[in-house]
């Protein structure tokens, strides 16, 4: 119990600004720490917890990034992955915005974020498209290519998130 | 791997309307063809990009058009197809030339990327575009997948694929169906036999997704193990037609209104040994012949490398040189439907 307690107060230290991931799926915050590019090299404060208990999740990773901000491009990412992530904009210890990843309607069908794994597609030489994807399936992802049809399981694209 | 995917994709039905899904993609006129309160397609890049009815409105179409080709025979006059081949073709490319000169339409273009700026690493994008401003229609046959795509949408003329990688291979689908249809007056309730390459083969997918539109239509497949028909076709047609992974020809043939066989190639095989132990069980005879139903028919799209012996040829089962004669009519159908008012 003195655990959780513990766990509890390193969660509640407020960041002044920043984005805070919550009700991230337990242990895939390292997945979208990935996506986020922070490798040991991190210049800004960020605080993960992985597992922690939860009420409505039973298990569940949150992440805190001190002054930083993120993407589109990085939010749909984590949708891909953790659609239920709840992220929290903060701005001088207040919570400016607040959503859930799966709330934001982004469409099954997207833009960019991920290459085709299909070495003939097209959108992968020397073309100007802006490469499309249709989320054909969750756990475990299929994700098709709208170019050229080719289905990509989520090993197939795990390096890309 | 593919076996996994299949079965985790076999729980989830609610996504499993993708192929209907891909439709919205297509950009659509709402232009009516002739009489036929059809709308007009912009480009034909992929059979689930139109409807059964138009499927049927250009196979009409082709049937006006042999029936009386001289009514035709001005229908394009100062009209510019352009042939863009970046792989080499016969077949296709002088197949639409042949069909946009009897619709008194002109034809240019290349035949071989090796003596165009294509060689030169010049982009889809850049070569439709540099076609489209010569010409109001274009056919393009390239070996990359999604090409047919990326044409269709740089280019301000309508695009035809002639055939992108292994992706698709649609004008090679209708004018097997108008061929099919001509022959049994009807599509629906067919017993079909698609032999051979399934898995690399461009028209397969494209065939497949045209069937799925029609009704009550029976799909059997036959490939040797390595080329089976690609995980990713056969759930896009799941629930709409019904398919089923055969052993023996010689054992079903009896059951089928179509065979139709394609090319088994040797390169796509690990070594020759494998080829020569396989190819022998996708060759057809004239004893294979006699197991089957009178009115059956045999399609190839041709050129064959062996897979049908030339005594078939006589057989009244043959169907091969029509299917070539009637990829003429089903193009001139979709050059003068795409070139329209
Ligand atoms: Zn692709």
């Amino acid at each position: 119990m003195s655990d959780e307690l513990n766990t509890q107060k390193m969660l509640v230290s407020k960041i002044p600004n920043g984005t805070v991931i919550d009700k991230i799926p337990g242990g895939k915050s390292l997945q979208i720490l990935k996506i986020l590019g922070i490798k040991d090299e991190v210049e800004n404060t960020i605080a993960v917890a992985i597992r922690v208990n939860s009420k409505s999740m039973k298990t569940k990773d949150i992440i805190k990034l001190k002054d930083r901000n993120l993407s589109i491009e990085e939010l749909k990412k984590i949708w891909l992955i953790a659609p239920q992530s709840k992220i929290s904009i903060i701005n001088n210890y207040k919570v400016n915005e607040q959503f859930t990843l799966s709330d934001k309607h982004f469409s099954n069908e997207f833009e960019g974020v991920l290459q085709c794994n299909n070495p003939t597609c097209a959108t992968n030489m020397n073309e100007p498209v802006v490469r499309q994807f249709y989320l054909m399936q969750r756990d475990p992802i299929l994700v098709r290519c709208l170019y050229c049809d080719r289905v990509m399981l989520e090993n197939n694209i795990r390096d890309q998130l | 791997m593919q076996e996994n995917y299949c079965k985790v994709y076999s729980f989830n039905n609610k996504e499993k309307k993708f192929a209907d899904h891909r439709i919205s993609v297509v950009k659509l006129n709402n232009v009516r063809i002739n009489s036929d309160l059809v709308q007009k397609f912009q480009h034909l890049v992929s059979i689930k990009d139109i409807t059964k009815e138009q499927i049927d409105a250009i196979l009409d179409k082709a049937l006006q058009i042999e029936n009386d080709p001289k009514a035709f025979a001005n229908s394009c006059e100062g009209k510019i197809l352009a042939n863009i081949f970046f792989e080499p073709s016969t077949r296709t490319r002088l197949s639409f030339e042949s069909a946009m000169l009897r619709l008194g339409g002109k034809v240019l273009g290349f035949a071989d990327p090796a003596t165009s700026s294509v060689k030169k690493g010049e982009s889809i994008a850049d070569t439709i575009r540099m076609a489209a401003a010569y010409s109001d229609i274009i056919v393009m046959r390239h070996f990359l997948e999604g090409s047919g795509r990326v044409a269709s949408e740089y280019s301000s003329v309508p695009v035809i694929s002639g055939g992108t990688g292994i992706q698709e291979h649609p004008t090679q689908a209708l004018l097997d169906i108008y061929t099919i249809k001509k022959e049994f007056n009807k599509i629906d309730g067919l017993t079909i036999g698609l032999l051979g390459d399934l898995r690399f083969g461009r028209t397969i997918p494209s065939l497949l997704y045209a069937f799925s539109k029609y009704k009550d239509i029976k799909i059997k497949l036959y490939s040797p193990p390595q080329l089976k028909a690609r995980m990713t076709v056969l759930t896009d047609i799941e629930g709409k037609l019904s398919y089923q992974v055969e052993e023996s020809l010689s054992d079903t043939i009896d059951t089928l209104d179509v065979l139709y066989v394609t090319r088994v190639q040797k390169e796509r095989f690990p070594d020759e040994a494998t080829y020569e132990r396989v190819k022998g069980s996708y060759i057809i005879n004239t004893d294979l012949i006699k197991k089957a139903k009178q009115n059956m028919i045999i399609m190839h799209p041709l050129p064959r490398v062996g897979e049908i012996d030339y005594k078939v040829d006589q057989l009244p089962q043959a169907r091969y040189f029509q299917q070539a004669k009637n990829g003429v009519w089903v193009r001139m159908a979709l050059l003068y439907m795409m070139l329209g008012d």
